[in-house]
């Protein structure tokens, strides 16, 4: 689920399952999205089953925002979400 | 930015606006900042073990609001409901939480703007109501109209205290 | 930094919200491991939730409880390895920590962009030297175990996935979970750039390429081994990184140290989605902020009075297919305001494990020995009522713990088992939930409380009261001063706030004791506050409603139950005495009835019951209940109001406080009558 907070920021709030099966519809609701936010904010708090497919397109979306020159916040994190992303190594790369 | 602007100046006068009516053949004034609203008398639900003026409840678009019978209250008699009997709701701040009240009045008047030079204090003696209850006589087209005090009116304290003896309640 | 301020404190709310879940978790695991041991999954879970705080707020850059709760979770780390072994003093300076973590959490939230001053930091510091003394024990042992380190090799794996490698059904993510088992990953990094942007991205393609680097004693064939079947599908490169790690002892002892934490932070990780299905089930829930929900069920309660009126209309116009769309409407309302009003609903076990702490401390400050026992923690309440009862349940137990529970020694001497016991009961009746604390104490003393009522001028010494009656007194006002003011129960609050508190909730509170044996403390409460089912009667002009769940029957007022009535005080009701009020006497309802036809509805509330008479019957209505507001809080025996379809309003009446009411005269009229109406 995408909520536009503002007029300017997002809340991207992954599918519980983001796995394989899932991420294509999600990366497609995600770019739709996008458009013109000025911030995102990731709310991975609803995450409950997540692989590699679902792990490197959350990557993606914190390459994409680099790429755009905004800012992106994670706002929630489950710890399906945490351990993946620490078993990667990639907690400070979304911390900046 | 206009609009608020507007607004207030809009303010600044209202302030000063009044809004009069009937009890009893005599005329009261109240701050037309405090009226909510003005409606058609009601049918009201008595509530036992209260003072003879409170009136009961009444529903108001599903907001439940009290009712005082305004005459009684005055200790000027109780009200007959006449053809031009009307509730004003007025909204009270009160122990730091906002009530409606509904007052029960013989019929509405007018709007009369009073300004702080055209007023005078509550007379000592001579009036058929407390003094209290007075805020201060405003002049309206050359005759004085005493303009209400709801904080002591309207005083929660008094207004709940109600008629039966609590103890005989309390789980004995 | 670019948290916008609405952003920052709303995300600052979520963090108190998830912290203190997370903290309440860890006081929960404490007590665990000090009731239990070590076993199972509790040292993870409170070492979890330690970090999983540090994270957050690091995230949201709130220096002093990241560099507090470091120190915590280092501890209980060392713990968690077994190279420490957990005490009683340590799990009572992790309790203090958790509260001090608690405070901060809550100085956070309600101080946005702010540090702590010195006041709390001095607090800060003077446990976090305790957490430190701690630690310093555990170097000592590790410097044991580093030499064990020395037969370990550092291996640095590069593993570059194939673009296809989802697509034949594997999860990358799972081998580097599988090669935990064989040794400790201390570093693992991503290349985020081989993913890429999310515009270019093929979802369904594998581009993960990681580095890992890996502490083991097995041989680099034994590592190939984890990637046998994949061989094709990835490439690897080994390089031995063991001249860095042999040496240990040529670094500083606190850098192995900060490694070996690092390690098993990793680790740890790995294992929770595995072993912690509860978390899970925590997450799937959506955290809603109450006040929406409040909206939607004052907006269903609108509607559903909106709809007792199209109902009262429909009835009028007698279109049979209007009749059925309307009956149509009318069930489905209903089925919403159910699932609506679920929503609301908590279980009770949440507040009542709170309780495991406040027992723990206070039996400590007491030296009493006191086992709490919870029953139907399942049992789901409203949210609104939890909260609100938690203070008056704090309060009666501590109560219980202070004055009811006697030290070990006086039990002892008294033959009873030095460990004391309470018991925190929760469970649906008649539409009511009942909350008992029961004791094993020494009960209540009769003449005491009777003596101190005399004293205090609540009652004459020649007042003849029964022995609930005398109980009841210790909810009066005044009745606990100084005497009874301790450190633990009567901060300022007295059993008549308790009273007071459960009262405005519709409920009551009941005390049954014996003396040397112990007391039981009922607290009865409404299911919900916001709408009942009720039963609508009419006396002279005036309606009122019932609440449904307290109505067991309504009877015909006959010439024969008239002819046997007392002075309208009882009847005989199959040979049983039925207590009588007569509604309109005894709210004073102007003029005469409309007919002489009067009937009775008979009410049961906490195994009592009494009739109460009425004039015409309306049958069952859905009320939502209005609350009647300050002006009317001197009222007794009306809970509240509600609007019918006519757009008149309705009293509900409170029928506990009419029941105690009927009760006090009934036994005024005849001694002892009041047990004659148990019907249980």
């Amino acid at each position: 689920m995408i909520t536009i907070d503002t007029e300017s920021s997002i809340i991207i709030s992954p599918p519980e399952e983001l796995v394989i099966r899932t991420v294509e519809g999600f990366v497609k609701e995600v770019q739709a999205a996008l458009s013109d936010a000025k911030s995102i904010f990731l709310n991975l708090i609803g995450v409950i089953e997540i692989d590699s497919a679902g792990f490197q397109v959350l990557i993606a979306i914190k390459n994409e925002a680099t790429k755009r020159g905004i800012p992106l916040k994670i706002i929630g994190m489950s710890s399906e979400a945490d351990e993946i992303i620490a078993l990667y190594g990639a907690q400070s790369f979304f911390e900046n | 930015m206009s609009d608020k602007v507007m607004n207030a100046s809009n303010q600044q006068t209202d302030e000063y606006q009044y809004l009069t009516f009937y009890v009893q053949d005599e005329q009261f004034g109240v701050g037309i900042l405090v009226i909510k609203e003005i409606i058609e008398f009601a049918i009201i639900t008595k509530v036992p073990q209260m003072n003879r003026y409170m009136l009961g409840i009444t529903n108001v678009r599903g907001s439940i609001i009290p009712v005082i019978d305004l005459s009684d209250r005055l200790g000027l008699g109780q009200s007959d409901v006449i053809r031009r009997t009307c509730v004003v709701i007025v909204e009270i701040v009160e122990e730091g939480e906002i009530f409606e009240i509904g007052l029960l009045i013989d019929g509405v008047n007018q709007v009369y703007d009073i300004y702080p030079s055209d007023t005078e204090d509550a007379p000592n003696f001579g009036s058929r109501i407390r003094k209290d209850f007075i805020k201060f006589m405003g002049k309206v087209e050359n005759r004085f109209v005493a303009i209400l005090s709801l904080d002591r009116l309207l005083s929660i304290q008094e207004l709940s205290r109600s008629t039966n003896n609590t103890n005989e309640y309390r789980g004995r | 930094m670019f948290f916008s301020n609405d952003a920052l404190q709303e995300a600052i709310k979520e963090f108190r919200d998830e912290g203190l879940d997370l903290l309440s978790g860890m006081e929960e695991g404490l007590l665990a491991i000090q009731e239990f041991g070590m076993g199972g999954d509790r040292i993870n879970a409170v070492f979890r939730a330690a970090h999983t705080i540090k994270g957050s707020a690091g995230m949201l850059k709130l220096e002093h409880l990241v560099e507090f709760t470091h120190i915590a979770e280092n501890l209980l780390d060392e713990i968690r390895n077994n190279k420490l072994h957990i005490n009683e003093p340590m799990i009572d300076t992790f309790l203090r920590c958790k509260d001090h973590m608690q405070n901060l959490v809550l100085f956070y939230a309600d101080n946005l962009g702010k540090e702590p001053d010195d006041e709390i930091k001095a607090t800060s510091r003077s446990i976090m030297s305790i957490l430190k003394s701690y630690l310093d024990h555990t170097v000592v042992a590790n410097d044991g175990e580093a030499t064990l380190v020395k037969d370990k090799k550092g291996w640095k794996i590069h593993i570059v996935f194939n673009n296809d490698v989802y697509l034949l059904g594997m999860d990358p993510a799972n081998f580097l979970r599988y090669l935990m088992n064989l040794g400790e990953i201390t570093h693992s990094e991503c290349d985020t750039n081989r993913i890429g942007d999310l515009s270019n991205l093929n979802a369904v393609d594998c581009f993960i390429t990681c580095s890992i680097t890996l502490l083991t004693e097995k041989t680099e064939a034994e590592i190939l081994e984890v990637f046998e079947f994949v061989r094709d599908d990835i490439e690897i490169t080994f390089t031995s990184l063991s001249t860095e790690i042999q040496n240990p002892h040529e670094e500083s002892s606190s850098a192995v140290l900060d490694t070996f934490v690092e390690v098993d932070n990793t680790k740890e990780l790995g294992s929770a989605a595995a072993s912690n299905n509860s978390r899970i089930v925590g997450s799937s829930s959506l955290r809603v902020d109450s006040d929406k929900i409040d909206t939607l069920i004052n907006l269903i309660g609108e509607m559903v009075i909106a709809n007792a009126n199209v109902v009262q209309r429909a009835s009028i116009i007698q279109d049979g297919g209007l009749n059925e769309s309307v009956s149509a409407v009318s069930r489905m309302l209903e089925e919403i305001r159910e699932s609506a009003m679920k929503i609301r609903m908590v279980q009770i076990g949440e507040t009542f494990s709170k309780f495991k702490r406040i027992v723990h401390d206070v039996s400590k400050k007491l030296n009493k020995d006191v086992e709490l026992i919870i029953n139907g923690g399942e049992t789901e309440m409203d949210k609104t009522i939890v909260e609100k009862i938690s203070d008056p349940l704090v309060h009666i137990v501590r109560n219980a713990m202070d004055h009811g529970i006697e030290s070990i020694e006086e039990r002892a001497a008294n033959g009873k088992n030095p460990k004391g016991t309470l018991i925190l009961n929760a469970y649906h009746d008649a539409g009511t939930i009942a909350i008992e604390i029961i004791d094993d104490g020494k009960g209540l003393d009769e003449e005491r409380i009777f003596k101190k009522a005399v004293e205090r001028g609540i009652i004459d010494e020649n007042s003849k009261l029964t022995q609930k009656e005398i109980f009841n007194l210790i909810f009066e006002a005044g009745f606990s001063t100084v005497e009874t003011i301790t450190d633990l129960s009567g901060r300022g609050v007295g059993m008549d706030v308790v009273r007071r508190n459960i009262e405005s909730l519709r409920g009551n509170i009941d005390i049954k004791s014996t003396k040397g044996k112990g007391s039981t403390f009922t607290m009865r409460l409404p299911l919900t506050l916001a709408i009942i089912d009720g039963f609508l009667v009419k006396v002279g002009v005036t309606h009122f409603v019932i609440p449904l769940d307290m109505v067991v029957e309504c009877i015909e007022l006959s010439t024969r139950y008239r002819n046997e009535m007392h002075g309208n005080n009882y009847i005989n009701l199959r040979n049983s005495i039925l207590p009588l009020l007569k509604v309109r006497n005894h709210f004073e309802e102007a003029g005469e009835p409309k007919n002489l036809r009067e009937n009775i509805i008979v009410v049961r509330y906490a195994g009592m019951r009494f009739g109460l008479i009425v004039e015409e019957l309306h049958g069952e209505f859905q009320t939502v209940i209005k609350p009647l507001g300050k002006i009317f809080r001197e009222i007794r025996g009306i809970s509240g109001s509600t609007i019918l379809g006519s757009g008149e309003v309705a009293l509900i009446l409170d029928i506990p406080v009419l029941m105690n009411h009927v009760l006090a005269l009934q036994a005024h009229n005849e001694k002892g009558g009041a047990d004659d109406v148990r019907d249980d």
